[in-house]
């Protein structure tokens, strides 16, 4: 066995949990090998340590308040780990939804199927700007006359006194009062 | 923390950015079908209005958009109220289109804090009822000063549905 091997196997042997034959080998090679026995040496010394301290018991107090205080570590502890992969995956997803926008902002730019009749046609159309505008052009005169037909609904409104509609508010007000 | 902020205010951004990307994109590619979709003779009245459209003043075009996009903000069910109303004024003889619009002239004379409070007025009775709105229009000094032609003409506008 190499030196390697036995140090592994040291703390098994410290703890008497190896085979009369492996136990063997390891002081046979300890008696050789000034390296193992060093280490052999301090894993005892260390070993000693430990076992010199006294165990002590921890207070009620100190480990209920221990205690109360993991959920709260356990809530600043998600956030910390889900708002950066959240974040994370916002980015991921924005960024596949710029390139792939771009990408069929290049295509919509590419000519549709007959665009050379139509600017043959028609050169002063500019077709992109066309089809962007589309609704508008199709029905002109209704947008261009929308801010009329709205303003319909203000003619009764008109002749309406100021005094009138607070006049109401306060009755309103008054039956909810009373 | 902050740094945690400023990662989740990017990826807002980020998330915005590509949303409204997405949308042109997706309006850029609904209007390409419809333009494909249409007849020689739709395309050319769309390619007479585009004409139009572009020797327009840029007040009258900026007005249009604005319009246009007040138009689709709106509900379906407004929407819908004011193409039926538009309809009922395409509808009107010249007459009565003038009738109207002596009318509405009233509101673009007013001061623009009266105007403010009138469309707020407006806001908060498009809450009510068809029924309650009629009633109350029918109460008014407005309607009183009607001719009973201008009466039929001012009830399919102001109310298209009844």
């Amino acid at each position: 066995m190499g030196c390697k091997t036995i140090q592994e196997m040291l703390p098994a042997y410290q703890d008497g949990e190896l085979s009369q034959s492996e136990v063997r080998d390891i002081e046979e090679h300890l008696l050789v090998c000034d390296a193992c026995r060093d280490v052999n040496r301090e894993l005892k010394e260390t070993w000693h340590a430990l076992e010199i301290w006294d165990d002590v018991d921890v207070p009620e107090r100190s480990g209920k308040t221990i205690l109360s205080r993991l959920p709260e570590q356990r809530r600043m502890y998600w956030p910390r780990i889900v708002l950066p992969v959240a974040a994370a995956l916002v980015i991921v997803f924005g960024m596949t939804l710029k390139f792939a926008g771009m990408k069929n902002e290049k295509q919509i730019q590419m000519p549709i199927p007959a665009p050379a009749q139509l600017s043959a046609e028609y050169p002063d159309v500019d077709e992109d700007e066309l089809i962007a505008d589309l609704p508008i052009l199709q029905d002109e005169e209704f947008y261009d006359s929308l801010e009329e037909l709205v303003e319909i609904d203000y003619l009764p409104l008109v002749d309406e006194p100021k005094q009138k509609e607070t006049d109401r508010e306060r009755s309103s007000l008054d039956v909810i009062l009373t | 923390m902050i740094r945690n902020v400023l990662i989740a205010c990017m990826a807002f951004f980020v998330l915005l950015q590509g949303t409204h990307v997405l949308a042109e994109d997706t309006k850029m590619r609904r209007n390409k079908i419809i333009w494909e979709s249409m007849s020689p003779e739709e395309k050319s009245r769309v390619i007479h209005n585009y004409r139009e459209w572009k020797s327009s003043p840029p007040q009258k075009r900026e007005k249009v958009r604005r319009n246009y996009d007040t138009f689709s903000d709106l509900s379906p069910e407004e929407r819908l109220k004011l193409r039926e109303r538009y309809r009922n004024y395409k509808n009107l003889e010249p007459a009565g289109r003038e009738k109207v619009r002596e009318r509405l002239n009233r509101i673009g004379s007013l001061p623009p804090e009266r105007r403010v409070e009138i469309e707020q007025r407006y806001i908060r009775d498009r809450e009510r009822s068809a029924h309650e709105r009629m009633k109350r229009l029918q109460d008014s000094r407005f309607w009183n000063n009607l001719s009973a032609e201008e009466k039929e003409i001012f009830k399919k506008l102001i109310i298209p549905s009844n």
